[in-house]
């Protein structure tokens, strides 16, 4: 049976689940956890570093470890929220080619797509080594509130990690999946998402396996990572710099330590009244003198500073359950960040129900997105999403308008066509700025690219028509075609500007990262040899005092000894080089000796 | 909005029985459109008299025949029949039943319900489907002007629909009673003309029996001439007799007749006569009055009375008839003494004495001077 894998790639933490006999289970890493960390590094080496093992040596070498990229995903250059990521991140953000923002890490630029690729790839291994099967399909989750060209960019990300991304969903959508999954049930959800970088709000009716969507929401810049920023930096920092004047953000190591224990402190705080917040040796005061930062964090001022974050949410909230206009039966809680206290007691005062706690929180939305690629692959589809677009999709008009062609909440897949006609005598081509969101000027509104229908014929103005078709497929991914309602005659479309990856820059990667795979892969199993060799090599060590003494003395015990020597001689020379087949042979040989080093201890010993 | 698909013929207009506001409020919609009828009459099955084409039912694809049917039906009414219609529920149904009707659309059109199936030609059609069923979907639920002006729209126009169903029923009714009457009529009519056509022919087959009962007389009268010629003179009267009692008017036949008949009779006469005389010279007498008085009833000549009188006399039987013939003799000729004698004698045997004692003296007034008359009168005196 084809497999198919459900990943939820998230700001902070990802996971990866698939339906095994019917039933979704997310998978566990090797170090035995269910979610993995969204970080990658770079080591020094030039080695990837994805996980746990990332960012646990992210203090060390935070210029070069990447978190929180899903922030940056389909982002232009000029955007706020790239703008404002410059300013906090320790790794360093550069411009790309497509107006894109780009990361430079050691001495390579990557885009946002190649480093989440690497945690994509990741979650595929994970898979692949508990199915002990090549996977190469899997419906990857996002915000339900991501753009157009956020969602090209996860799309390109799984492509570069060599999947076939069967399906985009949106988080919120997938979470509802996960509740509602096998259950013969006819209600109203409302599913709030607060995870590590993004917020969404969904309002769903689920009705005997069919999951529609009314109405979305969201703030693709409002998570975890904000929690922690007000923390970190409306707290430690200028705390910290009113005590001693430095500003602790200068230092890009110091600044990573403030992260992660801001993000304990503020995990601790779930559970407990107060926590400590102690982080010795922090920073240098010039000369040899270090400074210690040691601070009580309570909840009451983690919330007093956060509150207007979970305010944010909730007045989203509103606006969606107005758009929705139906009763909400359940509330499903979805994302790390729905841990906290505070915003379960204004969910539920803003709801006025208990939201539901049997799901959980972290793993619900890869357990989804998993649900959907088995009902994909099934022939008879035990549940139907019928989603929506989150946001308005339109083109600029005349006076820098925005004129909505889709609105938002429309059923996906869906298209509209709009006749242009010409401005100008004989004029041969036209430029449509399609934008997506809710903003009546248009600029205000994300930019998703601009098109330039050319070869029109020549006529005065006003004559000639140009049919163009809008189309947003169940993925969410726009699409634009145009034609001569005429002649019928396809018009060209030449795409003059995306933010994000050309057609050629993503075959380059994924082609790098098919090379990188191979190098990968050789490099573990020479890393395995060598750990053969060394395990033999240590074993060896061990009893050879007791040997050498039983056997020194004896003509044969000395040349057996000798043999050994050179056996382990060759051991270690093998151990320095990279040689797969030399460890080898050496493993072999060990072997052989420590077998009868055995021997001779069991029988003489 | 919708490509042209196979059209299906049109009785009513369009808008058939919608209120003239809402009727110019939908138009204006892009999705206002009713059609003048329903495309399924009451009782027809889903896809009503839809007719498939066999060869777009074959096309190469993963889905069944029905759903190949599905497809074709609804990709070929898309925007032709209206939205309740389509959605297979009644204008009267809430949201709820829209929803409901949605979510099987959704079950049945949605993409990913194709997701690793091969549609074949069918894709677009599919695809065209679930996206007008979502926008009409989204109409409904989010606009309820135009979801209330709809359904009224629809309501109206069913109403409109079936009144004129009943009205095309009762007029059919209606037809059919007067068609009853008029062939009721007509089979009336028919068979009158019928009796007069009979009647008529029956004048036809007997044009002018006057005319033909002349023709037939005279053809008698002709045939009696004949008879009369050859002096068959009873055949000729019985011809003569049938001629005029064809044409009674005519004078010649009866003169004719009247002129045949006394000639007739007295053949019939002698011919009785004869046979009489015939029995009366072998003795056998009785037999012989018999035919003598049938001859003297087709004409009674005197001595042929006479002598028939005088064998009843001798057979003593019937005086009475005797008597009458005796005189009718004696009448035809007064003078003859034999014929007074006779009746005398007659008289006597019937004691008529004053009668016979009369006649007797006449006789010989006549002769005097005869014996026997004498003697008769002496013996008559005696008794």
């Amino acid at each position: 049976m084809e497999r198919i894998i459900g990943i939820d790639l998230g700001t902070t933490n990802s996971c990866v689940a698939i339906v095994e006999g019917g039933q979704p289970t997310v998978l566990p890493n090797k170090g035995g956890y269910k979610t993995t960390p969204s970080v990658i590094a770079i080591s020094e080496n030039g080695k990837r570093l994805v996980g746990q093992i990332a960012k646990r040596q992210a203090v060390t070498n935070a210029t070069n470890t990447v978190y929180a990229a899903k922030r940056l995903m389909g982002r232009r250059w000029d955007s706020t929220a790239v703008q404002t990521m410059i300013e906090t991140v320790p790794y360093s953000l550069v411009e790309g080619d497509n107006e894109d923002a780009r990361i430079q890490l050691r001495n390579r630029v990557y885009s946002i797509p190649e480093i989440s690729s690497v945690i994509l790839q990741e979650m595929r291994l994970i898979a692949e080594e508990y199915t002990n099967d090549s996977i190469t399909k899997a419906v990857i989750t996002v915000p339900a509130y991501f753009n157009d060209a956020q969602r090209q960019a996860t799309r390109d990300a799984g492509r570069i990690a060599g999947l076939d991304v069967l399906r985009i969903i949106n988080e919120p959508t997938a979470a509802a999946l996960s509740y509602g999954f096998g259950k013969e049930i006819d209600r109203t959800v409302a599913v709030y998402d607060l995870g590590g970088g993004t917020f969404d709000i969904s309002i769903l009716e689920i009705s005997n396996g069919v999951f529609e969507v009314l109405a979305t929401a969201g703030d693709t810049f409002l998570g975890g990572e904000d929690f922690d920023g007000r923390i970190i930096m409306d707290w430690l920092v200028l705390d910290f710099a009113r005590e001693h004047r430095i500003d602790l953000r200068q230092d890009k190591m110091a600044l990573q330590r403030l992260r992660d224990a801001a993000e304990k402190a503020k995990c601790d705080l779930s559970g407990t009244q107060q926590t400590e917040i102690n982080l010795p040796f922090i920073i240098s005061a010039g000369g040899s003198e270090a400074l210690h930062l040691q601070k009580t964090l309570t909840r009451e001022k983690l919330e007093s500073l956060t509150i207007d974050l979970v305010e944010r949410t909730i007045k989203i909230c509103r606006q969606v359950v107005e758009e929705a206009g139906e009763k909400i039966d359940d509330v499903l809680l979805v994302g790390g960040m729905t841990r906290m206290p505070l915003v379960q007691q204004k969910v539920k005062e803003f709801f006025g129900v208990e939201p539901l706690r049997g799901v959980h929180p972290d793993e619900v939305v890869a357990l989804g997105a998993a649900i959907q690629g088995a009902a994909l692959l099934s022939d008879h589809q035990p549940v139907l999403l019928l989603d929506v677009t989150p946001q308005s999709l339109g083109i600029m008009i005349h006076g820098g308008l925005f004129s909505v062609l889709i609105p938002q909440n429309t059923t996906v897949p869906t298209s509209k066509s709009h006749t242009f006609t010409t401005v100008k005598n004989n004029q041969t081509s036209v430029k449509i700025i399609v934008l997506q969101g809710e903003h009546e000027e248009a600029k205000k509104n994300e930019l998703l690219g601009e098109f330039i229908l050319t070869g029109l014929r020549s006529a005065p103005k006003g004559e000639v028509e140009i049919e163009v078709t809008f189309e947003i497929n169940a993925d969410g991914i726009v699409s634009v075609s145009a034609r001569d309602p005429e002649t019928g005659k396809e018009q060209a479309i030449t795409v003059t500007a995306t933010s994000g990856l050309t057609e050629d820059e993503l075959q380059r990667m994924m082609q790098e990262n098919q090379d990188y795979l191979v190098d990968v892969r050789a490099d573990e199993a020479l890393m395995k040899a060598k750990d053969d060799v060394q395990r033999v090599l240590a074993d060896i060590g061990r009893i050879f005092p007791k040997v050498q003494a039983l056997l020194s003395g004896s003509d044969f015990g000395e040349d057996a000894l000798r043999k050994a020597e050179g056996v382990l001689e060759r051991g270690r020379d093998a151990l320095n080089g990279n040689d797969l087949e030399s460890l080898e042979h050496a493993n072999e040989a060990l072997t052989r000796t420590l077998n009868m080093f055995r021997g001779v201890l069991q029988k003489i010993g | 909005m919708v490509e042209a698909g196979k059209p299906y013929s049109k009785v009513f207009a369009d808008f058939n029985g919608v209120s003239p506001q809402d009727a110019e409020y939908l138009r204006a919609h892009p999705f206002g459109y009713i059609p003048g009828a329903p495309y399924r009459k009451p009782g027809e099955e889903r896809f009503g008299r839809f007719e498939f084409d066999k060869r777009a039912l074959l096309n190469r694809c993963d889905l069944s025949i029905a759903r190949r049917k599905e497809v074709i039906f609804l990709f070929t009414l898309l925007g032709k029949i209206d939205h309740f219609e389509f959605f297979e529920i009644e204008a009267t149904d809430d949201r709820k039943a829209i929803k409901k009707a949605f979510f099987g659309i959704s079950r049945r059109f949605h993409p990913d319900t194709f997701f690793k199936a091969d549609l074949g030609v069918y894709k677009p059609q599919i695809e065209k489907i679930f996206r007008y069923a979502s926008d009409v979907y989204e109409l409904m639920l989010a606009d309820a002007t135009f979801r209330e002006t709809y359904a009224r729209a629809v309501t109206a126009r069913d109403a409109a629909y079936r009144a004129s169903l009943e009205q095309a029923r009762q007029a059919k009714q209606d037809a059919q009673t007067r068609q009853a009457q008029r062939a009721a009529e007509d089979r009336k009519a028919l068979l009158s003309e019928r009796l007069t056509q009979n009647t008529l022919a029956r004048r036809a087959r007997k044009p002018n029996p006057v005319k033909e009962g002349l023709e037939r007389a005279k053809r008698y009268y002709e045939q009696g001439m004949q008879m009369y010629e050859a002096k068959d003179f009873v055949r000729a009267a019985s011809m003569f007799q049938l001629a005029m009692g064809l044409d009674e008017a005519n004078e010649t036949y009866r003169q004719t007749y009247e002129r045949v008949k006394t000639k007739a009779n007295q053949t019939k006469s002698d011919i009785y006569w004869g046979r009489g005389q015939t029995q009366e010279s072998i003795g056998r007498d009785r037999e012989a009055a018999v035919l003598f008085l049938r001859a003297v009833e087709a004409y009674p000549r005197a001595d042929y009375c006479a002598h028939t009188a005088a064998i009843l006399l001798k057979l003593g039987t019937d005086t009475h008839r005797a008597v009458d013939l005796a005189s009718l003799a004696s009448e035809a000729d007064p003078q003859n003494i034999d014929y007074l004698m006779l009746l005398g004698q007659l008289y006597e045997s019937a004691e008529l004495y004053k009668k016979a004692l009369t006649t007797f003296e006449r006789a010989l007034t006549l002769a005097p001077n005869d014996e026997e008359i004498k003697k008769a009168i002496k013996g008559l005196k005696k008794k």
